[in-house]
């Protein structure tokens, strides 16, 4: 079981690309985007320790179920209100950068609504499944996915086009310059995987152990400075600076010769739309969860065969969201609003972590409001 | 599943396709109603008002596939610039012109020494649908002819000019091969300089076996052929070479199976540029019983011989005022970028730098098969 809390840990690593993290830290090179590295993966570390260990005194409930436990109504649906905007946001965001990369290098002729339309059409459906369905999704999409995006960033990181001195040259010169915060809010995004425990810890059984916690900050680690330092090293420290979609122009450097098709580009564009779609799916999903835990009339379900109505609707609102923002915005704009939302969701991830400490101090005090409340584990 | 259910389900799919099919139909544009470019050329025609002249040669697909069938036609245009040259081009053809397949761009001579190729850059660095793996080269005596050339050994329009570069067909020692992202790449790096391949028309073929080395505009130095084989050995690292060293009555040459090359530079005040290249391969040419006398002697030899010559090329470079093998690139590294030091470099230190080229030859066999 424990399987499932990493391929969250992994997947928010890959999708980094895709929330502009990239992009972000490299406007910054010169700045103090490396500076920041160790700090982030110090505190993103920290965070998943601190989290994973919180969530394991609460077997099978989610964070909704837990702030009841110890908060009045009013307070704890405010807190799964800010969760909602959070993960929504999250997904838009995503929805909306897959939608122009894939307008702007697979089919520059066909209308930006249509790819979004279709990407929007399999998000809403995925997201509206129950918790387990959810779940069993990611992981098939993962393992299909994983094997061949490590494939790729290993083909890059092995390129003999890749500039070494560039590379050194931004390292060396970087982790001079004092840290910067807004990078070091992007880079521990990286880490942010266990954030999705918050809603899959539903589903997790009574005696659930977290081993191998030491990879959270390998694999964390690895993906920050691949996804930094590649397209650094195959573009140059100067040039690397004028793309905004900087991932999508590095795959494009690497030729298979004897593929089917010889631009990794469209493989590399093809696997991302699996990881966005997983994205959407996970973090509309977490927040239309969210959002029915403010509702006494829908108890925390996690394997609904017939799921209820209103998960339709919620997702229904959050697609139209989608084309709304895509309507108002442009590059520019949601180059801005990524930055404001990794800005925001560290500071969300902040809130939890306090909150959690706290919960785990009131539960050994025996300050829970209702015991009736708490339910047995997830299966 | 109630019958409701059902009904609703069937409508959505309904709607989903309906909608689909009128969204995609008015915008994707058959393969039989496009025009795949192969070659674009780009020249400076002596006209102010329209300097650029693009060239597109563009693939006529015929249904069979062999050697002399591939059939193409070529269209010229002059314009203020590059972009609407191509939208004037458009004018002149009955289909969609797709760039997706074009994997071949000529400067022509005459534009990288009056105008440069910065401005062109600008154009294609901005075409999604242009490979960043496309490569780059300089046309002489202009683009339009080497774009119109037609070489009888062709299977499909415009293959053989691509199968020249890179190790896809043939693997030139001479043939230096710039792909799009690396010009884009050097054209904005400190301290690392452009270099295109040069191709001319040779009969019915091409010549592709010198090279240009280029500042962030324009090109500054013309290599021979042979400086361009001793070039794309250091600087790139290109395997499948030769080394020769003068001998009497026969000259030794080495044919190289494995090339590699590393810059360097010596810490201190006043820096030492060290090229370190180390070669492997067999004898393809030598007088008899030459390696069995003294085999480390001709190692040393070989070595000894070809360090002066990339030492005589590496200041030609120098004194032509560019930097392809990025050794300002690997100076700032080692300062880590601290202020004032690109500064330093090329006003005090590049021009005056001294070069130690270490030249580690290492002889497999002797190549005789008796």
């Amino acid at each position: 079981m424990i399987r499932y809390y990493y391929y969250h840990v992994f997947y928010v690593g890959m999708i980094n690309i895709m929330v502009l993290v990239p992009f972000v830290l490299i406007n910054h090179r010169f700045g103090g985007a490396v500076s920041s590295f160790p700090l982030a993966i110090v505190c993103g570390t920290l965070y998943s320790y601190i989290t994973s260990a919180c969530f394991q005194r609460f077997p099978g409930l989610g964070l909704p179920e837990i702030y009841r436990l110890f908060m009045p109504v009013w307070i704890a649906n405010i807190l799964n209100i800010i969760g909602v905007v959070t993960w929504a946001s999250a997904g838009i965001i995503v929805l909306f950068s897959y939608s122009n990369t894939i307008g702007i290098f697979f089919d520059p002729e066909a209308s930006a609504y249509l790819n979004l339309a279709i990407m929007a059409l399999a998000s809403l459906w995925a997201a509206t499944r129950s918790s387990r369905s959810v779940q069993f999704t990611h992981e098939v999409l993962l393992i299909v996915c994983t094997p061949i995006i490590i494939w790729i960033l290993l083909k890059a990181l092995f390129s003999p086009w890749l500039n070494w001195d560039a590379i050194r040259l931004v390292a060396t010169g970087g982790i001079r310059q004092p840290p910067s915060a807004i990078c070091f809010f992007a880079a521990t995004f990286v880490f942010s995987g266990h954030l999705n425990i918050t809603l899959f810890n539903r589903l997790n059984p009574r005696d659930l152990k977290f081993r191998f916690r030491w990879m959270i900050p390998i694999v964390g680690t690895f993906f920050l400075l691949v996804s930094f330092f590649v397209p650094i090293g195959l573009h140059g420290t100067q040039a690397v600076g004028d793309y905004l979609y900087v991932w999508s122009v590095t795959t494009d450097t690497l030729m298979m010769k004897y593929g089917f098709i010889q631009r990794v580009l469209y493989l590399f564009l093809l696997l991302y739309t699996f990881l966005s779609l997983l994205f959407v799916m996970n973090t509309w999903h977490t927040g239309m969860e969210f959002f029915k835990a403010c509702f006494k009339k829908y108890p925390p379900a996690t394997d609904e065969v017939n799921v209820p109505r209103i998960n339709w609707w919620i997702c229904l609102t959050l697609t139209c969201l989608t084309f709304a923002y895509a309507y108002f915005t442009n590059d520019l704009v949601n180059k801005l609003a990524a930055e404001i939302w990794l800005v925001m969701r560290f500071f969300v991830e902040t809130a939890l972590v306090v909150l959690m400490l706290l919960f785990v101090f009131m539960q050994k005090k025996g300050l829970q409001r209702k015991q009736a409340l708490q339910r047995q584990g997830g299966d | 599943m109630s019958a409701r259910r059902l009904l609703s389900c069937v409508a959505g799919i309904t709607a989903l396709v309906i909608g689909g099919s009128l969204l995609g139909g008015c915008q994707l544009k058959d393969i039989d109603k496009r025009y795949f470019v192969v070659t674009t050329g780009f020249d400076y025609s002596d006209n102010p008002a329209k300097p650029y002249r693009v060239t597109l040669r563009l693939a006529l697909p015929s249904s069979k596939v062999e050697e002399g069938g591939a059939m193409s036609i070529v269209q010229t245009a002059d314009a203020p610039s590059i972009a609407e040259a191509v939208r004037h081009l458009k004018a002149t053809v009955d289909k969609e012109l797709e760039f997706g397949h074009c994997r071949e761009f000529i400067f022509g001579r005459a534009l990288i020494d009056k105008d440069g190729f910065y401005n062109s850059m600008q154009w294609l660095a901005r075409r999604r649908d242009i490979q960043s793996v496309s490569n780059l080269m300089i046309g002489e005596p202009d683009a339009l002819s080497v774009a119109s050339l037609k070489p009888k050994s062709e299977r499909y329009p415009g293959n053989s000019l691509f199968l020249s570069f890179g190790n896809e067909g043939t693997e030139s020692a001479y043939t230096v091969t710039t792909y799009l992202f690396d010009l884009y790449r050097r054209m904005y790096e400190t301290g690392l300089d452009p270099a295109l391949p040069i191709a001319s028309i040779l009969k019915d073929a091409y010549q592709i076996d010198r090279a240009a080395l280029l500042d962030k505009n324009k090109a500054r130095l013309y290599l021979t052929p042979e400086e361009t084989l001793l070039f794309n050995m250091t600087a790139f690292g290109t395997n499948n070479t030769i080394v020769t060293l003068p001998h009497e009555p026969l000259n030794v040459v080495l044919a190289v199976t494995q090339t590699n090359a590393r810059i360097d530079l010596t810490k201190g005040k006043d820096p030492v540029a060290i090229l370190k290249v180390r070669v492997e391969g067999f004898l393809e040419q030598s007088p008899p019983h030459l390696l069995e006398q003294n085999w480390d002697g001709l190692e040393r030899k070989m070595g000894k011989h070809f360090s002066e010559e990339v030492e005589q090329l590496l200041i030609k470079i120098r004194d032509a005022g560019v930097d392809p093998y990025g050794f300002g690139l690997h100076y700032l590294a080692d300062r880590h970028n601290a202020k004032g030091s690109w500064e330093l470099w090329t006003k005090q230190l590049y021009p005056h730098i001294r070069f130690d080229v270490r030249t580690d030859v290492s002889i497999q066999g002797s190549g005789l098969i008796r």
